[in-house]
């Protein structure tokens, strides 16, 4: 594996700390609690799932949150655990190539200011997932009465844009 | 005495639930009695239950029972 | 314990002193056999009026106290023939023999003064002597003990079922009745202990999910935080015990309901249309829950699909071709500067190779531009095209990029032009999944549409052959119904919704620790939880094993008491109803309910099941005796037989009040039974006016067999 490669996927990105009642609410923390009592139905199985949807729902609706250096992050797990890796490698792809990081320039650089360039990156997909989030709470907040809608979420994907 | 423990305990014995939730198998949990101990918490909890309440004593008592039993496995791990 | 004699002086129409009135019983089926208004039921009167100083009275029907019953409790012959100014007593004894052959004599005494040939002073209360046989002498019983001796003659909590008259037996057996059964199943099976122990397990489940949480604030980094969510959790908790409670209720509400229905239903008159019917929708009832089911599953698995069928990926595709331009972009440089940077190791493409530009577009294509011939994905020649695309031969550049990122960003670009055919069809996909979810819903609206129609057939099927107001009732009791159902379903999706709250608050809360919580006070949270469910389990264990035991044997009697008669079938079942009490009804072979309009078999089941659980206990038969009155008179003849003998049979003592077997031939049905003693009773009128009631008395005499 390339060191691009290895630091790509090292990538660990967050979501804002505001942000932390709705992941609970829509998405299953951790697996190793014995306890019955907290496997409850949500509708993601895993933070790391919903997060990838709120990316690609911020990508559809170009809802793009603007992240500040004095916002604080919550982070969960590097991309290298993500489930499957082909849809990983999608996400990787579209936040490639919607910030500004340089592909060629990246192979030439020294390990810390690889590590600066492959942050773009990391906060395109922070911002897209972040304004994912955004968005979706939005919806929410307008009409409460969604959270009873099953089908939601598949359904704000297939909209037309 | 308000009844008679060994058959309130055999009952009990029987039960599904108790099996689910103590994980002692059918056959091992029929062996249970007031003479030994278990080993297994949900068990000897209910067995102190069962003891006091048959006895006689007043709910106090019976919960202080219960704690008690819970505090001594507890601090023996 | 068992009744060895009873004597009446001036009770009622026995006139005359406890010599002249004197019934001696044995073990066994005693009979006292006597027509109408020959003091049957006065003697039945005479047991009540002993134990527990009350009379029936006839008129009302009800039971009243000694004391408003005053001197009509005396012979009238005997009121008639008192001088004035004298006192005249009402007596009557009752001796018992206990397991251990103790004697005892119970005598209840009320007394009245006459104060003209119209007037009497009654006393205010009846007086009761208890006497035990010590060595051949009676000797009084001191009046504390008077009640525990009472006690031992008759059970308290089964008296109903033991000591009854035969109109009564209907009432014993209630559908309505919410206590009587249950009270009785309460008794036999000791259930109250298990509800005690719920209700102890109960108080120290919530003191210890209250301990715990005040030991989860103590290592909590937020205190304030950690508070109210505290006391959320404790509203919620509230919100939750209510929602319960109202569930209860609606539940209670939608089966009375539901019963109601199945009353009027079953007094329609085409039976087997109307079997028709209820079969029909209960196929489609077990139907609908089957699809209900199945759309569950697959709605719980929909979300899945975001990720298995990659519908994430919808309108992602824009973003993707934008990734791809851009590393068509990047290719070309980083093979560029790949060139200049190493003159001797330039790659050169064959020549007539296209350029890698071209050979993407080959890719997309599918197609090879130089020979024309399609290469399809995963085939040889797709592979091809793909290979001329690679770096290389495996020789090294690493000195030439510092990080050489073009296997990864080619990989990245590979995958995603994989997924492009994936992602065209993901619409395709949505829609197919959404329409199979569309017909399951569809099925299931048809279903419930169906079952709706077939509800008004019934209230057609009703309305052909039934009043005004049955029809209104059906429309009402539907109408409930319906409510009812609404109610519950939203209730229950409230108290599903407060749980899901519930949980996510405590997550909340254990998500504030930060050091180790007492582990003493999660251990007692644990176990109290695990006791509580463990007594609720348990607890209806035993119940449902005392039903079942009492359907064996009432299924046991029923089928010994008509044996003589094929014409009854069925088998008794004891129906748990949503209030928690026990209705019995007969089924048939495929469970469905039988509802006749024949009164004996009903009784006859009722009957069955009253035996049933008088020795389900086996104390309660073999130590108590069953005292009747008229029992059989709601059933057809040629079942009484059958009665008389599991009577015999299964109690150790009975006595029954009777207009059967009043001709002598019928009598030969004795010999195979377990008999006491048979009296003959007959109301006398000794100067030859039946219309004198003040001339009234009951002659007596003993029938040998």
């Amino acid at each position: 594996m390339s060191k691009i490669e290895s630091r790509v996927y090292r990538i660990n990105p967050g979501y804002l700390v505001q942000y932390e009642e709705f992941i609970r609410s829509h998405a299953q923390f951790g697996g190793g609690s014995e306890d019955e009592k907290y496997r409850q139905a949500r509708t993601f199985s895993s933070v790391y799932e919903l997060y990838m949807y709120a990316f690609f729902i911020g990508l559809k609706r170009a809802a793009r949150k603007a992240i500040y250096p004095e916002d604080r992050l919550k982070t969960f797990w590097e991309m290298e655990n993500w489930k499957p890796r082909d849809l990983v490698d999608c996400l990787l792809a579209c936040a490639i190539s919607e910030s500004n990081v340089d592909m060629n320039r990246l192979e030439v650089l020294g390990e810390a200011e690889m590590g600066e360039e492959l942050s773009k990156v990391r906060r395109t997909i922070e911002e897209y997932a972040n304004g994912g989030i955004v968005y979706l709470l939005g919806l929410f907040e307008k009409e409460p009465d969604l959270v009873e809608d099953e089908m939601l979420f598949i359904r704000l994907l297939s909209e037309q844009d | 005495m308000r009844c008679d423990r060994d058959e309130v305990l055999k009952r009990f014995l029987k039960n599904a639930e108790l099996r689910k939730r103590s994980g002692i198998p059918e056959g091992e949990l029929e062996k249970v009695s007031f003479s030994q101990d278990s080993n297994n918490l949900l068990v000897e909890s209910l067995k102190a239950m069962i003891y006091t309440y048959c006895g006689g004593d007043a709910n106090p008592t019976i919960q202080r029972s219960i704690q008690t039993r819970i505090k001594r496995y507890v601090s023996q791990r | 314990m068992i009744i060895k004699s009873l004597t009446l002086k001036n009770f009622q129409c026995y006139f005359g002193d406890h010599v002249d009135n004197a019934f001696y019983f044995k073990e066994g089926l005693n009979l006292i056999i006597g027509d109408n208004a020959s003091g049957k039921s006065k003697l039945f009167d005479a047991f009540f009026w002993v134990l527990k100083d009350q009379i029936f009275n006839a008129d009302e029907r009800v039971f009243v106290f000694t004391r408003n019953y005053k001197e009509k409790l005396i012979s009238d012959k005997a009121k008639r023939n008192a001088q004035v100014g004298a006192k005249l007593n009402a007596e009557v004894t009752l001796i018992a023999e206990s397991s251990q052959e103790t004697l005892y004599r119970l005598t209840r005494i009320y007394g009245a003064r006459k104060l003209d040939e119209r007037q009497w002073e009654a006393d205010s209360q009846s007086k009761l002597l208890v006497d035990e046989d010590k060595l051949g002498r009676w000797v009084p019983v001191r009046s504390q003990l008077h009640d525990s001796v009472l006690r031992r003659v008759i059970s308290r909590d089964v008296e109903p079922y033991m000591w009854f008259q035969g109109e009564q037996v209907d009432g014993l057996m209630d559908l309505t009745d919410k206590s009587t059964l249950t009270n009785v199943i309460n008794v036999l099976s000791n259930i109250q202990i298990y509800d005690e122990l719920l209700t102890i397990s109960t108080e120290g489940r919530g003191r210890a999910e209250k301990a715990l949480r005040k030991a989860q604030q103590k290592v909590t980094k937020d205190q304030d935080r950690a508070d109210s969510i505290g006391r959320e959790i404790d509203a919620i908790t509230l919100e939750i015990a209510r929602s319960e409670t109202d569930i209860e209720d609606y539940r209670a509400s939608l089966e009375t309901a539901k019963d109601r229905i199945e009353e009027l239903v079953n007094q329609i008159d085409d039976a087997a249309k109307k079997t028709e019917l209820k079969k029909e929708a209960e196929r489609l009832r077990a139907e609908m829950i089957a699809d209900e089911a199945s759309l569950n599953k697959r709605l719980s698995g929909i979300y899945k699909n975001l990720f298995t069928k990659y519908w994430i990926l919808r309108g992602s595709q824009v973003s993707l071709d934008r990734y791809s331009d851009k590393y068509k972009e990047y290719f070309t440089r980083h093979n560029k500067a790949l060139a200049e940077a190493t003159a001797s190791r330039v790659r050169e493409l064959p020549r007539d190779i296209p350029q890698p530009i071209h050979v993407n577009q080959m890719l997309v294509k599918e197609r090879c531009f130089v020979c024309g011939r399609e290469a399809k994905r995963e085939s040889e020649a797709y592979k091809h095209i793909l290979n001329l695309l690679s770096p290389g031969d495996g020789r090294s550049d690493e000195h030439v990029f510092a990080n050489d990122g073009s296997k990864f960003f080619q990989k990245l670009y590979n995958n995603s032009l994989e997924l492009k055919r994936t992602i065209a069809g993901v619409d395709e996909s949505i829609n197919s999944e959404f329409s199979l979810i569309q017909q399951y819903r569809g099925e299931i609206k048809k279903k419930e549409n169906r079952i709706k129609e077939i509800r008004g057939e019934f209230t057609e099927l009703l309305e052909d052959d039934s009043s005004e107001n049955i029809v209104s009732a059906f429309r009402t009791h539907e109408a409930n119904r319906e409510k009812y159902q609404e109610l519950l379903n939203r209730e229950n999706r409230k108290l599903e919704a407060a749980r899901v709250r519930k949980i996510q608050k405590v997550t909340e809360l254990d998500s504030l620790v930060t050091g180790a919580v007492d582990e003493l006070a999660r251990a007692e949270d644990r176990i109290y939880a695990d006791l509580v469910e463990v007594i609720r389990s348990t607890r209806n264990d035993v119940f449902d094993s005392l039903i079942s035991e009492l359907e064996d044997t009432a299924n046991e009697l029923f089928s010994e008491m008509t044996r003589r008669n094929r014409a009854i079938t069925g088998r008794i079942r004891l129906k748990r109803m949503a209030t928690g009490n026990y209705a019995p009804e007969i089924v048939d072979s495929d469970g469905y309910v039988i509802h006749s309009t024949n009164d004996s078999n009903i009784i006859l089941v009722k009957l069955a099941l009253i035996m049933a659980i008088l020795m389900s206990r086996g104390k309660l038969s073999e130590n108590y005796s069953l005292i009747s009155d008229a029992p059989t008179s709601k059933m057809a003849k040629n079942y009484t037989v059958g009665f008389y003998e599991a009577l015999s049979k299964n109690f150790r003592q009975s006595i029954v009040m009777t207009y059967d077997f009043l001709e002598g031939s019928s009598r030969e049905e004795f010999s195979n039974f377990n008999m006491g003693r048979v009296y003959s009773i007959a109301s006398e009128y000794p100067s030859g006016d039946r219309m004198d009631r003040s001339d009234l008395r009951v002659s007596i005499s003993e029938v040998s067999l």
